[in-house]
């Protein structure tokens, strides 16, 4: 714990274990937002949140991450709060983490995604986390191109988002 | 949308209309069904 007027060290700074490395706004009405300069050899490992804009539809967002179309695998487990089991869509080599984050029919863009080691030259892996007004589950995956990348994009699969901020932490190794 | 107008999409904080070649893009994108659009309320 720091107290107030202290002089924080080098190494005491990056104890600092979630560091913010970036925040992005949100236009209005875009189908897609690219950050770049969001992933470095600065950290490992990342987390990407999205909250307090509004979707125009209810349907998901993909991730990408860099350029790299190809080669995404990816299973999204969830559950209508309204029963009928658990349901599982199968992404096997897409262009994308489809459904890494949600957009719902009362406009709640929502993205909670873990990202581990997407810089370094190696494959990258996902944890998502999906709530949506009806339904809510998790998402897991791998892009297996042992690519290094520093930007990702969000992309609606259909319609628009506005507003709100995509932030970007860095989990520091210390 | 304007039916004459293409998607925007954001560059960090530079928004603009897609190519042409990022709209042939787009329009042949894989879309997948909205999932548990049972439209209750919050």
């Amino acid at each position: 714990v720091f107290t107030t007027g202290q002089v924080l060290t080098a190494a005491q700074m990056n104890a600092v274990g979630l560091w913010l490395v970036k925040s992005q706004a949100v236009g209005t009405g875009v189908s897609s937002v690219t950050v770049t300069g969001a992933f470095s050899a600065d950290y490992d490992n990342y987390r990407i949140i999205y909250t307090g804009g509004t979707a125009s539809t209810q349907t998901g967002l993909n991730l990408t991450l860099g350029s790299a179309n190809s080669q995404y695998f990816f299973n999204l487990f969830y559950s209508l709060y309204s029963g009928g089991g658990l349901a599982i869509l199968n992404y096997n080599g897409t262009s994308n983490f489809t459904y890494a984050g949600a957009m719902d029919s009362n406009q709640n863009p929502f993205v909670n995604v873990d990202v581990y080691q997407p810089y370094a030259a190696a494959s990258t892996r996902v944890y998502s986390q999906w709530m949506q007004t009806d339904s809510s589950g998790f998402g897991a995956g791998v892009l297996k191109a042992n690519d290094s990348y520093t930007a990702f994009t969000l992309t609606t699969q259909t319609g628009t988002i506005s507003g709100g901020t995509i932030c970007v932490y860095g989990y520091n190794n210390g | 949308m304007d039916d004459n107008k293409k998607p925007l999409i954001q560059i960090d904080d530079l928004v603009r209309e897609m190519t042409d070649d990022e709209y042939a893009e787009y329009l042949a994108r894989p879309v997948t069904p909205p999932l548990g659009a049972t439209n209750d309320a919050d």
